[in-house]
């Protein structure tokens, strides 16, 4: 994404995302006082095709898109809402204008009824994006009954259709929404990461106790590393993933990143509530928005166990002989293609 | 501050000598057992070295007027990944062709590089470095091996300690004191190539806990040196140092030491294969594969930092934290997975892999700085006051 339009998104999550205004929405449960400058800006039709009217942006390119998105906690889903709209502009349905959720766990009940429980941004979402009855569906919130999850803050819904609505959009086939989910996320979590190291390096500069800044403590200066270290390598892990993008050669790579970052929430969040003493867990400091998200982030299409496990399965089965020789076969986009 | 390191993908003129080093590995490589490939890059083949000095592929990064390849950090990176994939013997060559003849080349006289490079790279005259004295190991600075001026060049008055393959090596590129005192710390340091064969040297070997000895004391009584000994600037030992931190640690050498047992361990699961894996195994594999890739990804991207022309040396010194530590925490893991079984089938020579492997892993997080100065290195390099 070339620096204008970064700056230019940057710009408006910095309006749009003070953190009294994300702790209003979530109280409220309701986004749209931001959601129409989100519309209005154009950044949900970046990934459309150039030719369909949207700005083609490539996987590689929306790393930073997804990143900012994690960056500000931006209480909407502007990365699923953005491929979501991608896919309904090539298959030549209408744009719809409000937010769409994205979630791997619709699942059929008695009945005929739709569930998808804990669905991300579910509250505040007007579409679903999802897999049932063995197809992609873009499933309207209005029709389902949306029950709060109960957890404070939580943007999350149980959403609960009692048959498959008249207005449900059919994409026609089955799309990889998990490794979508996945793909969107990974670089979600590694932008909330790198807020949050900032906020750390802030924090232990600015705090002194017994004379002198917290920073200057050797305890805390080991554990800021391995800060760093961990928000060095998520960040690392995104954009690998993203540079590779969706082709469907790449989900051991979606696996592998999504897998590292989500094992990587535990030591960040604790290291950053560590830094920040008790004030780090009130509600009014702004820590919680960004250690939150990630313990969310981290379940959501997935946590590290399935990941992991999918490229151990897909190892064992694999002719590699050794750990590189299966990284460069079947992890490594440019050493497979090399390689055949 | 830290630097936004960009993830690159190895661009192809490097992937391209792939296969060409992964079969002459192989063939090299035969029938050597996995506990001893176990030794990764400490274990020391001359006649291998050689071979590969044949091949053109000792002195990587040197100019290709002194025999070096003259190859970029992205190709080296490419050969350094295929030898220690499968444990190749690279110690003899590996600190010349790393460290002291990119050294040399940077900071040489014409007459120094002319000498000693041509060498380097046929695999003719191996070096070690020698830092670490009996009282100065993480504090570098108060080292008190000294070199005073005497006629022809200097006499050398000290002793060095943990100098890997000083037994084996023909010259040592020492950091001594040439003026000042201890308490001038960091100044005052100069680095000297010193014969290891020269009268007045005394080495004397270490055995260390698995049985091998590459550790050594190198004890120096009234050595004489010619003037050319020096290497670069007088009193510019410290600055000289720390310039090769960033090479010395971005390297794939950090996160493949113990992945010779990795292999072993999982050719073993395969052998296995009518039993099916448990969950825990499986999800372990999954779990050291995500490790592994992402720090490979990490490793690249520092790389191309330095084929950039830059010195992350913030950057390479995390990435050496992170991946030795994932070096050392698969073997635990392993351990675990292999105890863990019912009516184990395990070899032999898997358990001596693995034992090996553990006893020396400790060693992964002490050699090149240990894990708790880098880490305070890297808090004060984050822009901690």
């Amino acid at each position: 994404m070339d620096n204008l339009l970064q700056d230019s998104l940057e710009r408006l999550l910095q309006d749009l995302c003070v953190p009294s205004s994300i702790g209003e929405i979530e109280a409220r449960g309701d986004a749209s006082s931001i959601w129409g400058a989100i519309n209005e800006s154009g950044f949900a039709d970046l990934l459309i095709d150039e030719d369909l009217g949207g700005a083609g942006l490539t996987w590689s390119d929306a790393f930073s898109l997804f990143s900012l998105c994690g960056q500000y906690s931006l209480p909407t889903p502007l990365g699923a809402t953005a491929y979501a709209r991608s896919v309904l502009a090539a298959k030549g349905f209408d744009i719809v204008s409000g937010p769409i959720a994205m979630s791997s766990n619709l699942a059929a009940a008695d009945g005929g009824k739709i569930i998808s429980r804990s669905t991300p941004f579910g509250k505040v979402s007007d579409w679903l994006m999802g897999n049932i009855q063995g197809k992609t569906y873009l499933l309207p919130v209005c029709d389902a009954v949306v029950e709060d999850t109960g957890i404070y803050g939580s943007l999350q819904a149980h959403l609960l259709w009692e048959k498959m609505p008249a207005g449900a959009i059919d994409l026609g086939e089955v799309l990889p929404v998990r490794n979508v989910g996945a793909l969107i996320w990974t670089p979600m979590m590694a932008g909330a990461m790198s807020e949050i190291m900032k906020m750390v390096l802030t924090h232990a500069n600015d705090r002194a106790q017994f004379g002198k800044s917290i920073g200057k403590f050797q305890a805390i200066q080991q554990q800021i590393s391995v800060l760093a270290e961990s928000v060095q390598a998520a960040t690392i892990a995104a954009q690998m993933a993203c540079k590779a993008g969706l082709d469907k050669d790449n989900v051991l790579l979606i696996a592998t990143a999504k897998a590292r970052v989500s094992e990587l929430t535990l030591q960040v969040n604790s290291i950053a509530h560590a830094v920040h003493g008790a004030m780090g867990v009130t509600e009014e400091f702004h820590l919680h928005y960004l250690t939150r998200r990630l313990n969310e982030w981290r379940l959501d299409f997935g946590s590290e166990g399935c990941w992991q496990e999918k490229l151990g399965q897909a190892y064992l089965d694999s002719s590699a002989n050794g750990a590189i020789d299966f990284l460069l076969q079947y992890i490594d986009p440019r050493e497979r293609v090399c390689h055949g | 501050m830290l630097a936004t390191l960009t993830y690159e993908e190895l661009p192809v003129h490097a992937i391209d000598l792939r296969s060409k080093v992964r079969q002459f590995v192989e063939q090299h490589l035969k029938g050597v057992p996995a506990s001893v490939r176990a030794r990764s890059w400490m274990g020391f083949d001359e006649s291998f070295s050689k071979e590969m000095a044949r091949a053109g592929w000792v002195g990587l990064t040197l100019p290709k007027q002194y025999g070096g390849a003259g190859l970029d950090p992205y190709t080296r990176f490419v050969i350094v990944e295929e030898m220690l994939s499968q444990g190749a013997p690279v110690a003899a060559h590996w600190i010349a062709d790393r460290q002291s003849g990119p050294l040399i080349n940077r900071y040489g006289t014409d007459a120094q590089k002319e000498f000693y490079l041509p060498k380097i790279c046929k695999a003719e005259a191996f070096f070690c470095i020698g830092m670490s004295e009996p009282q100065s190991g993480s504090d570098l600075a108060s080292i008190k091996t000294k070199a005073v001026k005497a006629e022809g060049g200097w006499v050398l008055n000290g002793q060095k300690v943990w100098t890997t393959n000083a037994h084996k090596s023909r010259y040592m590129i020492a950091l001594v004191r040439t003026s000042g005192t201890s308490e001038d710390r960091n100044k005052g340091l100069s680095q000297l190539i010193v014969d290891l064969t020269a009268p007045g040297v005394t080495v004397r070997q270490i055995r260390d806990l698995t049985g091998d000895s590459h550790f050594n004391e190198v004890f120096f009584e009234n050595v004489r040196l010619s003037h050319d000994a020096l290497i670069g600037q007088e009193g510019a030992g410290w600055e000289q140092v720390n310039a090769e931190l960033a090479f010395e640690r971005s390297g794939p050498e950090r996160i493949y030491s113990s992945i010779v047992l990795l292999d072993t361990w999982l050719a073993y699961l395969r052998s296995q294969s009518s039993k099916k894996h448990c969950s825990s195994t499986v999800r372990l594999i999954g779990k050291i594969l995500s490790q592994l890739t992402v720090l490979r990804g990490m490793s690249i991207a520092t790389t191309a930092q330095l084929a950039n022309g830059k010195s992350p040396i913030l950057e390479a010194a995390l990435f050496k934290d992170m991946g030795t530590l994932f070096e050392q925490e698969l073997i635990h893991w392993i351990s675990d997975a292999i105890g863990s079984e019912e009516n184990s089938t395990v070899d032999d020579e898997l358990l001596r892999t693995l034992v090996y492997t553990l006893q020396i892993a400790p060693t992964y997080s002490l050699r090149g700085g240990t894990r708790e100065i880098l880490r305070g290195m890297i808090a004060r390099g984050l822009g901690l006051r």
